[in-house]
Parts: C-alpha cells; sequence; structure tokens
C-alpha cells in the first residue's frame, strides 16, 4: 500500500518566497526513507506538510490513501506520528507519563486504557521508571525517547522524525538508533547524522532549495562521489 | 510592588481574593470560547517569558535608575484583557509559592493590583480607547506610556488603600500615599519606556491583538463592578467591625468596674455568667476575621507610658516558646539523621 | 529582587525537594494546601501588636520543615530576599506610633511592637508558603486547586508556565550573558535591554508555534485531558487537618506564650 503519496507540491512563503517546488514522493508501507539537505531546503517544511500542518499552495497529498484536506485531518493525524526536532516542544506536561498519555485521551481513550497505554509505550522506549518525572529532570536523550514514547503511544501507521539525533551525545545517539531500529512502522527520518540514514533507511531523498534532487538507494546516495559532486552542497564549504 | 500577608486583615485579603477569583472564573469562561486553540501554549510560554524578563534590570536614561518590564500591560496589548489576566495571575501565584513573593493571602490582591487594574482598567480605559491598528508612531507611544502609568500608579494605590484598611502598619493613608505614588511614578516611567521600546521592536513581525468586539467590553464592565464591590465590602467592614468594641464587652467591662461587690454578693451564678461570657467573647475573637483593634493608635498620641506586665511574661514566655520548638526539631533532626546514616544501605 | 541566575537554581531546588518521600509528600495535596491557609487565615487575624501569641504558631512550619526533611536555608534565603519591600513598610511603625509602652522595665515605642508583629507574621506566613510547596509541587498543587474548583484554564496555565519556566529563564540568562560578555562593564542600555527581551519574545512566540504544531500534531483539539485522580482523603489526611486546625483554633484563643512566661515567673518567685 501507498502510504505517503505526495503528488507535484509546492509551497511558497506569505512574502513570495518558495519554501517547496513541485515535490513528487512516494512511499510504500514499511519502507523507511531518510530526507537529507542543507538547512533551509526544506526538509520541515515537507514535513509539516505530511500531517496538515501546512497546506500546499499547490499539489496533492494522499496519506495511506485518504486525501489530505480538512475533513479528513483528524484521521491522517492519527495515521502519521510526528516527533519534533526539539523534544521541549513536544514535552509540555508536568511528567513524562501525563505527557504521554496526552495524545491517547485525545483519540478517545479512557484514562485507565490511556495509562494503559502510556506505560507501555514508555517501556518500549526504556525509560518506565522515570514516568513520574518532570520533563526538565530529564536528559537530552530520555526526553527524546519519551517524546518518542508519547507518539508510540497514539499508534500511528507512518513515523515521522524531524532530526531526532541532532545535540545527542554519542551514547544517546546510538541508544536513540537502536531504539528506532526495533519500531517496524513506515519511517520518514529528516537528518544530517548520514550514519543514522545508512543504519536505518534504505531509502534516500536529497532536498535542494525545495526540490528533491535525488532519490534512491542510500547506499549509492551517501557516497563521496555522489555529494561532492551534487549541488545539495553549497559551493565555496568544503 | 507585591503585597503582603503580614501587611494584610483577613478580610480586606478575602475581599480582594473573592474579586480574583471571580475575575478568574470570567476571564476562562471567556478564553474558552476562543476557537483558535494556539493562545494555549502561547499563554503558557509567554507568562514564562515576562517571568524572565521580569529579572532583567534596564537603565533607564536619564534617571540612572534602573527598571525592569512590569508585563501587565505588554500582555494586555499582545494578547487581549482576559488572557492577560490568567497570564499575570499564574505568574503571581509561582512567584508566591517558589520566592515568597507576597503571599498566599495576598495573592488576591496582587492578582487585582497587577493584573485586574492593567488588563481591565488602564488597558480599555486609555489605550484600547484611543489607538487603532496599525499600532505605531508618536500617538501610539504617548498612549502606552500613559496607560502604563496610569495602571502603576492606580496598583500602588489599591496597595495603600489595602494596606490602611487592615490596619497592621501604622502608615496613614496620607503619609502612605506620598511615599508610594511619586516612587511608582519613576518606576512607571521606566516600564512604560521599556514597554514601548519591546511592544515596537516586535510588531513589525508580530500582529498586535485586533479591536475586541462589543461583546467584551460588557464582560468587562461586569467584572469590574464585582470586582469594586468585593474589594469594598471586604475593605469597608474591616474598620467599621473593629472600630467598636464588641457590646456585649463594653458593658461586661463597665459591670466588672463599677460593681465589684455587687458581683461578689452572687459569686457562683455571676462568675459563671462572666466565665461563660468570657469563653464566647474568645471564640468570637479566635472566629472573627477581623484584627482586634485593642488600642487605638494615632500620630503623636501622647498618653502616659502604660505599664504592660502581660507584655513582659509574652516576650518572656514567646522567647522561651521559640527556643523550645527550635531545639526539639533541631535534636529531632539530629537523631533522625544519626539513625539513617547509621543504617547499612542507604 | 532576584537575579535570573538565583532564581534558576532556587526553582531547581525547590523542584527537587518536592520530589521528596517523606510521609509529608505523600499527603493529599488538598490536606496540605487547606491547612496551610487556615493556618495563614489565623495568623493574619491577630492584632496588629501582638507578638507573643504570634511566636508559637512557628510550630506549624517547623514541624513540616523538619517532617519534610527541607533544608532550612531553604527557607531562609527566600525569607531574605522577599522582606524589602515587607521591612520598607514595616519600619514606618516605629516612627508613626510614638506611644510607649513598659516591657520588662524599659520604655519602648509601641511602633516596635507593632514592627516585630509584622515581621513574625511574614516569617509565618511567608515559610508556610515555602514549605508546602517544597513538601508538594506544583503538578499535585495543581490537582488539588482543581478539586477545589479553581478553573481548569487556569491550573492548566499553571502547569505550562512551571514547564517552561526553566526553559525561558535559561534562554534569557544565556542572552543576558551574552550581552553581558560584549559590555565590559557597562550597564544595560534601555536600547540593548529593549532588543534583548524582544528577541526573547519573539523567540518565545516561535516556540509557542512550535509547541502548538506538536501538540495538533497529536490531535489536540483545545482541552488538555489530564488522567482521572479519584483519591480520597485517608485517615491521616483528616487527623491532620483536624489535629492541627484545632491546635491553630487553641493557640488564637489562649496565649500560650503568656502562659509560659507567666509560670517561668511564678517559679522564679
Amino acid at each position: 500500500m501507498l502510504t505517503v503519496d505526495i503528488d507535484n507540491i509546492s509551497y511558497t512563503y506569505a512574502d513570495g518566497t518558495s519554501a517547496l517546488d513541485a515535490v513528487s514522493l512516494q512511499v510504500n508501507a514499511g519502507e523507511s526513507v531518510a530526507i537529507i539537505g542543507a538547512n533551509g531546503a526544506g526538509k520541515s517544511t515537507l514535513l509539516h506538510h505530511l500531517n496538515g500542518l501546512l497546506t500546499p499552495t499547490a499539489g496533492r497529498i494522499h496519506i495511506c490513501t485518504h486525501p489530505l484536506n480538512n475533513k479528513t485531518l483528524a484521521e491522517i493525524r492519527r495515521l502519521i506520528g510526528m516527533v519534533f526536532q526539539n523534544p521541549d516542544d513536544q514535552l509540555f506536561m508536568a511528567n513524562a507519563i501525563d505527557d504521554v498519555c496526552f495524545g491517547p485521551l485525545n483519540l478517545g481513550l479512557t484514562s485507565q486504557q490511556a495509562l494503559k497505554v502510556a506505560r507501555r509505550a514508555l517501556d518500549q522506549v526504556g525509560v518506565l521508571n522515570l514516568q513520574d518525572r518532570a520533563p526538565c529532570r530529564l536528559s537530552d536523550g530520555e526526553k527524546r525517547r519519551v517524546a518518542i514514547a508519547g507518539v508510540l503511544a497514539t499508534a500511528p501507521e507512518i513515523f515521522v522524525l524531524d532530526e531526532p539525533t541532532s545535540g545527542l551525545d554519542p551514547w544517546a545517539r546510538r541508544q536513540l538508533i537502536d531504539l528506532l531500529k526495533k519500531l517496524d512502522h513506515t519511517r520518514l527520518i529528516a537528518t544530517h547524522d548520514f550514519d543514522l540514514a545508512h543504519d536505518l533507511c534504505e531509502r534516500t531523498i536529497v532536498l535542494c532549495e525545495g526540490k528533491i534532487i535525488a532519490d534512491g538507494l542510500t547506499a549509492n546516495i551517501l557516497t563521496n562521489d555522489f555529494l561532492d559532486s551534487s549541488p545539495a552542497i553549497p559551493a565555496n564549504t568544503l | 510592588m507585591h503585597m503582603a500577608d503580614a501587611l494584610l486583615s483577613p478580610a480586606v485579603g478575602g475581599g480582594l481574593w473573592v474579586a480574583a477569583a471571580l475575575t478568574l472564573r470570567v476571564s476562562a469562561k471567556n478564553l474558552e470560547r476562543n476557537e483558535d486553540s494556539s493562545h494555549v501554549p502561547l499563554m503558557g510560554v509567554l507568562a514564562a517569558f515576562i517571568f524572565a524578563a521580569q529579572m532583567i534590570n534596564i537603565t533607564i536614561p536619564g534617571t540612572g535608575a534602573s527598571g525592569h518590564l512590569g508585563g501587565g500591560v505588554l500582555l494586555a496589548m499582545l494578547l487581549g484583557p482576559h488572557a492577560a489576566f490568567i497570564v499575570m495571575a499564574s505568574i503571581l501565584t509561582i512567584q508566591a509559592f517558589f520566592f515568597a513573593d507576597g503571599g498566599l493571602l495576598a495573592l488576591g490582591c496582587n492578582m487585582i493590583n497587577l493584573g485586574f487594574i492593567p488588563a481591565f482598567i488602564a488597558y480599555p480605559l486609555i489605550y484600547r480607547r484611543y489607538t487603532q491598528p496599525p499600532s505605531t508612531g508618536r500617538k501610539h507611544t504617548v498612549i502606552t506610556i500613559i496607560t502604563t502609568l496610569l495602571a502603576l500608579q492606580l496598583g500602588a494605590l489599591a496597595v495603600v488603600i489595602q494596606t490602611s484598611l487592615s490596619g497592621i502598619s501604622s502608615l496613614d493613608i496620607g503619609h502612605f500615599l506620598l511615599l508610594m505614588q511619586p516612587i511608582h511614578l519613576a518606576i512607571g516611567i521606566g516600564e512604560s519606556l521599556i514597554t514601548v521600546c519591546v511592544f515596537n521592536l516586535i510588531a513589525t513581525t508580530q500582529r498586535p491583538q485586533q479591536q475586541v468586539p462589543n461583546q467584551r467590553r460588557s464582560v468587562n464592565k461586569k467584572v469590574f463592578i464585582l470586582a469594586l464591590a468585593a474589594i469594598l465590602v471586604g475593605g469597608g467592614l474591616s474598620p467599621l467591625a473593629s472600630n467598636q468594641p464588641d457590646g456585649l464587652e463594653w458593658s461586661v467591662d463597665q459591670a466588672t468596674t463599677q460593681s465589684d461587690h455587687t458581683l461578689r454578693t452572687s459569686p457562683q451564678i455571676d462568675s459563671t455568667a462572666l466565665t461563660l461570657h468570657h469563653q464566647l467573647d474568645n471564640a468570637q475573637t479566635a472566629l472573627a476575621p477581623f484584627p482586634d483593634y485593642a488600642f487605638r493608635r494615632t500620630a503623636n498620641d501622647q498618653h502616659p507610658a502604660r505599664n504592660s506586665e502581660t507584655a513582659t511574661s509574652g516576650l518572656i514566655g514567646g522567647g522561651l516558646c521559640a527556643l523550645l520548638i527550635f531545639t526539639t526539631s533541631i535534636f529531632i533532626r539530629r537523631k533522625r539523621q544519626a539513625a539513617t546514616s547509621a543504617q547499612p544501605g542507604n | 529582587m532576584v537575579t535570573l541566575d538565583s532564581a534558576l537554581w532556587q526553582l531547581n531546588q525547590s523542584n527537587r525537594l518536592a520530589e521528596g518521600t517523606t510521609w509529608v509528600h505523600r499527603l493529599d495535596p488538598r490536606t496540605k494546601l487547606f491547612t496551610t491557609l487556615v493556618f495563614i487565615l489565623f495568623v493574619a487575624s491577630h492584632g496588629p501588636l501582638q507578638i507573643s501569641a504570634l511566636i508559637p504558631f512557628i510550630v506549624y512550619p517547623a514541624f513540616l520543615l523538619f517532617n519534610a526533611e527541607l533544608p532550612l536555608d531553604y527557607v531562609i534565603k527566600r525569607l531574605f530576599f522577599a522582606a524589602p519591600f515587607v521591612l520598607f513598610i514595616a519600619v514606618f511603625n516605629p516612627l508613626i506610633e510614638t506611644q510607649t509602652v513598659i516591657i520588662a522595665g524599659y520604655e519602648l515605642r509601641q511602633g516596635w511592637l507593632s514592627m516585630s508583629s509584622i515581621l513574625i507574621r511574614f516569617v509565618l506566613t511567608a515559610s508556610a508558603a515555602l514549605i508546602l510547596l517544597a513538601s508538594t509541587g506544583i503538578p499535585q498543587l495543581c490537582t488539588a486547586l482543581n478539586q477545589f474548583g479553581v478553573p481548569q484554564l487556569f491550573t492548566r496555565q499553571l502547569l505550562l508556565l512551571h514547564r517552561y519556566l526553566l526553559v525561558l529563564l535559561t534562554e534569557g540568562l544565556s542572552v543576558y550573558r551574552a550581552t553581558q560578555l560584549r559590555r565590559y562593564g557597562k550597564r544595560l542600555t534601555l536600547a540593548t535591554g529593549a532588543n534583548l527581551l524582544a528577541q526573547l519574545l519573539l523567540r518565545t512566540t516561535t516556540r509557542a508555534n512550535r509547541i502548538h504544531n506538536a501538540m495538533l500534531s497529536r490531535s489536540f483539539s483545545g482541552e488538555i485531558p489530564t488522567p482521572e485522580t479519584n483519591a480520597k482523603l485517608t485517615k491521616q489526611d483528616w487527623s491532620f487537618i483536624v489535629g492541627w486546625c484545632s491546635l491553630f483554633f487553641l493557640m488564637r484563643h489562649i496565649n500560650l506564650a503568656i502562659y509560659l512566661g507567666q509560670l517561668l515567673e511564678g517559679l522564679w518567685s
């Protein structure tokens, strides 16, 4: 099944600058896709389109065959689990368990059910012992894991992660990659971390100035030859 | 400045608490009707921003003194009066709990002085009435300054009234006003300049709050009247009740001084009545929310010094009491610490 | 006034202390909130010249402080910072109330008595609030507030403020230090300060946007649902409330300090 079907979308800001230009992307169930590109290339903008946070100025999007529009927004947000770049933006409740319960409760589960699901999710990411801890008392790596648990608890079809390993120390990073390996959802990961892309994603897309300039096997794309010659890397940087 | 528990009587504090609670209810109801849910996180983080901003001291040009952002007026300009009040109220609550700033009894007063007054009096009366978008230009600057100055002056006035009505500080209204208003004028100049500058800097990127529909205006009036009523009732009852000694008490005093021998003739009955009355009297004092104006205080009151034997006992006893409590606590804690450190695996 | 870095430190300390596991911490937050409010009301109901009657009230904050294993300097430091305004007003009492009273052979202005009363009230009420927080924590207090009828919107706001306070204070401190390093001892001018605040404010609003996006992504619809708590007050809670409130009533009714003093004087003579 085609879980993500982005058909020729474009997005322009209010001041006229183009962020995405005729982007098309099809992702099958179970695929893991890395999205790489320089800062400002449009990675986050693309991801924000997937669950309707942004509306394309042209083109259409289908998620699990549902067309993305106002009526289907609620359903699509249930299908897509998005983990944001900064866990402080995601963990806004007073403690971990309350935060992980937020999604399930919004989806209509009772308190008891939500707590059960939340505990299971926290256990899955290995931080059940931190369930009563306040976010400000968690380390960066722990925060990210709680954020992932918060999304896991909503049982999405597709996992979307925006730079999941940025700012993490090598040990926390390794733990996070191992955790993500265990998830069998369809995965879209925007990242600067090429090793993560190698480890987790068989397919890689390269964004440059709002356009997809490459889409293929990670092994073929993340090579020195390709990247050196690619316009994705601005001149004068190497 | 924050009002403190130590200067407040339960009546005044309670009255202002009712006013603040009412306003909280009304504002909460108003915000719940908001269709756009983005105000939820915005109010939360803006509150944290104002909290942090209040601790950054900025030197005011021309005065050499430093001021800081108060926030009430800026919040009203950014969020509208209801959200601004809720945000200020939340900031004051955290300050009371975490930093002993103000106090729990005075929290109601502080919410009114630093939240209600800027958001529901200064802002609608001046800012919203005399400015239209776009919110820039010299006129806007002047209006903002006037709004902030008014908010602070009224806030200071409120503190004076609340303190004087409580009667715990001996400052009379006249002297107190002379003290507070000029200080708050100076503070107000600093705060208004900072508010104006910050607002102007963000006005280009952030669209400020649009004109509020008429429906909200009438709610503001209602809130205003209710709050004023609560303040007046709480404040008004306070001096009235405590000026006159209790009627019974007075007559008993009369009786004891005038007719001692009459009382002695039937000691059993009368002493029981007296004891009962004393008990009731004491109960009333304990339950009554009004302070006991035992001595009438006026400036330059020249009476001969009164010998207060009970005061002396009180001092001795009080000191001993405090000593007892502390030494007992420290002793218990030492004992407990010794016990926990003696246990293995701790 | 508290500065940014000391506020950060104090905030961290308060949060850490609230995680304690003593029996005081485990009491229902409604119990502690209610008893503390009653305590403050009783303290505030004393006459302006009552000093000795107030002193026995120290037993409540002292009891809680030691049983919740809170460090004494937690309270002392914050009292120190919060004292200025109260002191400022209280100091006028001896200047205005010139009527004198003789105590232990010394002639004192009545104003000194009322000033002392104010200071004692301050110590009592402020420490009670501080100790309440350190033995309960904001999330639990908010649950208690909800149960007492405070609008959910307000407690939700309190929780969010508390959650992001550390983040904003850290950011604020970071920006402040950055300007400090390039000011070389000069004071923060209006232009720099306003720019600093404006930057922080803009960052705050964009952060709010991101948080909102994250909330929407998890199907946020305007209400923040929280798991229900149906905890009932235990026997321990009730005995705490009844016991302490009775003691407050007793201490308000009888001046224990005077009795003690008179007892001592009796023994002496």
